[in-house]
């Protein structure tokens, strides 16, 4: 009988132990990646990974940063959140990493892959077929297959040139057209792309657009392309042809803050990043004519100087990244309206990243 | 970090086993009063560690070992010195700690309840491209319970001990639950049989 009761003392306190700690907190999150060309404190740069859980928290990760090539600038994460690319700027050189979802760890796969001279910008079509980088001082834009292990292979005919200084990249999502800024010209160039990766120029081949063309971005559906003119303060919206041509919007090009310099799209609700009034403005687009309608807010608060913008695939968060800060601001969107609201979360980098990829 | 600035979970733990300490303080007529000088436990340990801190997406599993040497002072009351190790495929975790421990002892069995103070090494073996693996060492505060039985003069079986542990490593705090068992070998003598 005391055998018992002691027994029994005894379980009962260890349930409590138990109890007190609770059960697995297994918690669906996902990862961000932020480009970190500068050494922190401990003379660290690459690539840093942090986690964010449901309710948009960041949590660092120990071994973070992860080592890259010279300069590490635009990055992309594979569909299937296995592999993830970063364009080395100064190397010209694309950092392949495998990902480790469980433990938010990164290991680089050599030997890198080469590139034109000074890829700046860096994307990757819907299905993870391909990848593209604009080569500013290359001029021209270098196509890689990505083969099921997530390894890169040149294309017969790549780099294939564009005119000079291309900055800035976009691809829609079904990976059928290419669309390349040049600054200098006003003018975005459009390709369409083979079965193989290779560039054809699309019929008008290119389009124009205002002074200070930066930033350029395709909406999910694959139907709209904006491009952010920053001397102009405006964002230009075109309708995508079948043939990947390009028609101004009725209105474009439209008026944004001081110095739009980044765009972001979730679903139909578009974001631009104006670094000169440090504020996003905000439209919601007209899913048939493109005709955008300003958010109610809009603009709105952002970090100070924003220079990129990253809409979660998830459509509740954007993600701001601003000119020389270590923080990653984070927006909540409001789904029924696109309105933005601020967090009671954010990040904070090593140092000052200046590209930002999560997962799924 | 010390009791005061501990979670709120730590702090009603605490609280509740002290209480409970209390209560079998009252001494009985059924007591045992004797009881061994020195008491050496080694064996096999779990440990469910806390590494979502440490930026993994859930706990980890560990296995490990886990050794104690008491020094009693009174059949009640000891000071015990814990050390224990635990192994993952990309975690190692090595706490040494000491600190007060209330026994309840009865006829062949025993009963106990510990507070530990010490450090903990946590290390994470993980490659970035510049480092290999990355060791954090911080405080450690544990509190835990046992039930140990006599099967000869000299040898008793730890039938099973939980701690939960709570340190902070790496900027961030680690709640972790360690369950031991094993054997415990005892000898010298303090206290008295009760005069028939």
């Amino acid at each position: 009988m005391r055998l018992r009761k002691t027994i029994l003392l005894f379980l009962i306190l260890a349930l409590a132990l138990g109890a007190v700690v609770g059960c697995s907190n297994s918690s669906s999150t996902h990862l961000a990646f932020v480009s970190l060309p500068e050494a922190d404190s401990q003379g660290a740069s690459g690539v840093g990974v942090m986690r964010i859980n449901d309710s948009g928290k960041f949590s660092s990760v120990v071994a973070s940063p992860y080592l890259a090539g010279n300069s590490p600038g635009p990055i992309v994460v594979s569909p299937s959140n296995q592999f993830l690319y970063v364009a080395n700027r100064i190397d010209n050189t694309i950092s392949r990493f495998s990902i480790d979802s469980q433990m938010a760890s990164l290991k680089e796969i050599l030997p890198r892959t080469g590139t034109g001279l000074s890829p700046n910008s860096m994307v990757m079509d819907g299905s993870g077929k391909f990848i593209f980088t604009a080569n500013q001082l290359g001029s021209n834009i270098s196509v890689f297959s990505i083969d099921s292990t997530g390894a890169l292979k040149e294309i017969a005919g790549s780099p294939f040139p564009t005119p000079r200084n291309p900055v800035s990249i976009a691809v829609t999502s079904s990976g059928s057209f290419v669309y390349v800024v040049n600054t200098n010209l006003e003018l975005v160039f459009g390709y369409a792309v083979g079965s193989d990766g290779s560039l054809q120029a699309v019929p008008g081949t290119q389009f124009a657009v205002g002074a200070g063309a930066l930033a350029i971005a395709v909406d999910p559906s694959d139907k709209f392309l904006y491009v952010a003119n920053s001397t102009d303060n405006t964002v230009s919206i075109f309708l995508i042809g079948s043939t990947g041509s390009l028609t101004p919007v009725t209105g474009s090009p439209f008026s944004t803050g001081t110095i739009p310099i980044a765009v972001a799209v979730s679903g139909s609700y578009l974001y631009i990043a104006n670094q000169g009034s440090s504020n996003i403005t905000a439209y919601t687009i007209d899913s048939s004519t493109g005709v955008p309608t300003a958010i109610t807010g809009s603009p709105f608060s952002a970090a100070t100087k924003p220079a990129f913008l990253l809409a979660d695939p998830n459509g509740k968060s954007l993600y701001v990244l601003g000119d020389g800060s270590n923080v990653i601001t984070e927006l909540n969107i409001t789904a029924t309206t696109g309105v933005l609201t601020s967090s009671t979360e954010s990040g904070s980098a090593s140092s000052t990243p200046n590209f930002l990829a999560v997962t799924k | 970090m010390t009791i005061g600035s501990a979670s709120r979970p730590l702090k009603k733990l605490f609280a509740s086993l002290f209480f409970l300490a209390a209560i079998f303080a009252v001494p009985t007529r059924s007591a045992a009063q004797v009881a061994p000088r020195w008491e050496v436990f080694g064996g096999y340990s779990y440990r469910r560690m806390d590494s979502t801190s440490l930026g993994f997406t859930d706990y980890s599993n560990l296995n490990g070992w886990n050794a104690e040497g008491m020094f009693n002072l009174s059949p009640r009351w000891s000071i015990v010195a814990d050390l224990s190790g635990h192994y993952g495929s990309h975690l190692n975790v090595f706490d040494y700690m000491a600190g007060p421990q209330f026994n309840w002892r009865r006829d062949r069995s025993k009963i106990f309840v510990h507070a530990l103070f010490g450090k903990a090494q946590n290390t994470i073996n993980i490659s970035n491209g510049t480092q290999t693996y990355f060791k954090g060492v911080g405080h450690a505060v544990g509190v835990g319970v046992g039930y140990d039985w006599d099967f000869s003069p000299r040898f008793t079986i730890r039938v099973g001990q939980a701690d939960f542990i709570s340190s902070h490593t790496f900027d961030t705090n680690q709640n972790d639950i360690r369950v031991s068992t094993g054997l415990v070998f005892h000898f010298g003598q303090i206290g008295h049989r009760p005069k028939l």
